[in-house]
């Protein structure tokens, strides 16, 4: 439960950086500058691929 | 079981630095970041009190401003003849070399061939050409030339900073050729195509400040290919309006070039131009604060200059909060000097602009919407 609501804010912010971005000119000099997106939609994926790789584990052991 | 939690952690660490980059990055809540990393309040909200002691009237000289500009032109440009300079090659813009090629290249160095095919897209883009110019110390350096397909008659000028090439504003380009305007875009000499940074030994020691101080006209180089593309362009087009934008170190060139050259109607220096008396570290570029050049203007001369007759404007933005230099209100302390110098000789317009919309060195949408705006109503 507790790393879905990790992932879920992860994607949260993830989108909403993608949002604005894009609808700021998807460029640069925006209100969110690309390597923006990058690092927070980066940061959404190492998480989640930890609390995949977590889940992985825990099935593997039990 | 360890192995477990410790992949758990990394996903919750992982998932906070995902929301704390959004909120480091976003414009809105970096400018409040920015206000608490402060170092002084100096920075950015409050001004030093060690500029209100200075009187910027004391910085402008009290000669005729023809006299003042061929002073100006004369430790600049030296025995160069201004008219007659012309770019050495007109061309279409070459094709671009292999996709890994323009994937590998850096900001510094980005190529207009690699960026044609995103031009090419624009509303209203009639035509692109390259100019060449060859100048002072060898250098081949280029100006890119946007011919819009409806031509609304006036022309803007874009002068790029260091760091970084006019690429990087492709949007606000792209809305002046959307607006008709004829567009012609320089980088900063060393940037972008051509010659690049390091590859001309003596202007790289220039921008560094380690160049000899017996070059005659170590800034030449600077605006030969100012003075030629707009010579060019002149012969080329009917132009009502000439305009002139610069960021950073475009800005400095802006506000250098507009003052020699009173073709310039509307000048826009943006984020890069304070009178010597209260530049900070990050604020001395070598290049900009040559020593004959400021003995025949100052900055503040340049600002008068730039609007010296009816019909004529500056207007100047700054970045109140910009991590970067021009930052803070300090541009208001000499706005009403300059206004009142320009009422005593029948000149035109001086304004100064804070823009407070964001924390980082760029033109933002705010700054160049009120640029079109300003344009738009002195046509």
């Amino acid at each position: 439960m507790m790393k879905k609501v990790g992932m879920s804010i992860a994607f949260l912010f993830s989108i909403l950086t993608v949002c604005l971005w894009y609808q700021d000119g998807a460029w640069n000099y925006g209100e969110i500058p690309t390597k923006a997106v990058f690092k927070v939609v980066g940061f959404t994926f190492l998480a989640c691929l930890c609390f995949w790789l977590q889940s992985k584990f825990r099935s593997k052991i039990n | 079981m360890i192995f477990q939690r410790i992949l758990g952690g990394f996903g919750w660490l992982f998932s906070i630095f995902a929301v704390l980059s959004f909120f480091y990055e976003w414009d809105t809540s970096r400018i409040h970041y920015k206000k608490l990393r402060a170092k002084s309040p100096y920075l950015y909200e409050e001004i030093n009190p060690k500029y209100l002691e200075i009187e910027p009237r004391d910085y402008l000289q009290q000669g005729d401003t023809k006299t003042i500009r061929a002073s100006l032109i004369s430790s600049v440009m030296g025995d160069r003849d201004i008219k007659a300079l012309w770019p050495v090659t007109i061309q279409d813009i070459p094709d671009a070399p292999n996709f890994i090629e323009c994937l590998l290249e850096s900001k510094y160095r980005a190529s207009m061939p690699c960026h044609k095919s995103r031009y090419e897209k624009w509303a209203n883009l009639g035509k692109i050409q390259e100019l060449i110019f060859e100048t002072d110390f060898d250098l081949r350096t280029n100006a890119i030339l946007f011919k819009p397909e409806n031509f609304s008659g006036k022309l803007v000028i874009y002068h790029h900073g260091y760091a970084g090439t006019f690429h990087e504003t492709h949007r606000h380009l792209e809305k002046l050729v959307a607006a008709g305007y004829l567009v012609l875009v320089f980088n900063t000499p060393l940037y972008g195509d051509v010659v690049r940074f390091g590859e001309n030994k003596l202007i790289s020691s220039i921008y560094k400040g380690t160049a000899p101080d017996d070059i005659p006209y170590p800034t030449r180089f600077f605006f030969e290919p100012l003075f030629a593309g707009l010579n060019y362009v002149l012969s080329k087009e009917e132009i009502q309006q000439v305009n002139m934008i610069g960021l950073s170190n475009g800005a400095w060139a802006t506000a250098v070039f507009s003052a020699m050259d009173p073709r310039i109607e509307n000048s826009y220096p943006i984020a890069g131009v304070y009178p010597v008396y209260m530049r900070q570290i990050k604020e001395s570029a070598p290049a900009q604060l040559k020593k004959n050049m400021l003995e025949a203007a100052s900055f503040m001369d340049m600002f008068v200059l730039a609007a010296d007759r009816s019909g004529r404007s500056q207007l100047q933005i700054f970045n109140k909060y910009d991590r970067c230099c021009y930052n803070n209100t300090r541009g208001k302390l000499y706005e009403d000097a300059v206004q009142e110098k320009l009422g005593l000789i029948g000149g035109g317009d001086f304004q100064v602009l804070i823009d407070t919309t964001h924390p980082r060195h760029k033109i933002s949408h705010w700054a160049f919407d009120q640029v079109l705006a300003h344009m738009e109503a002195r046509s």
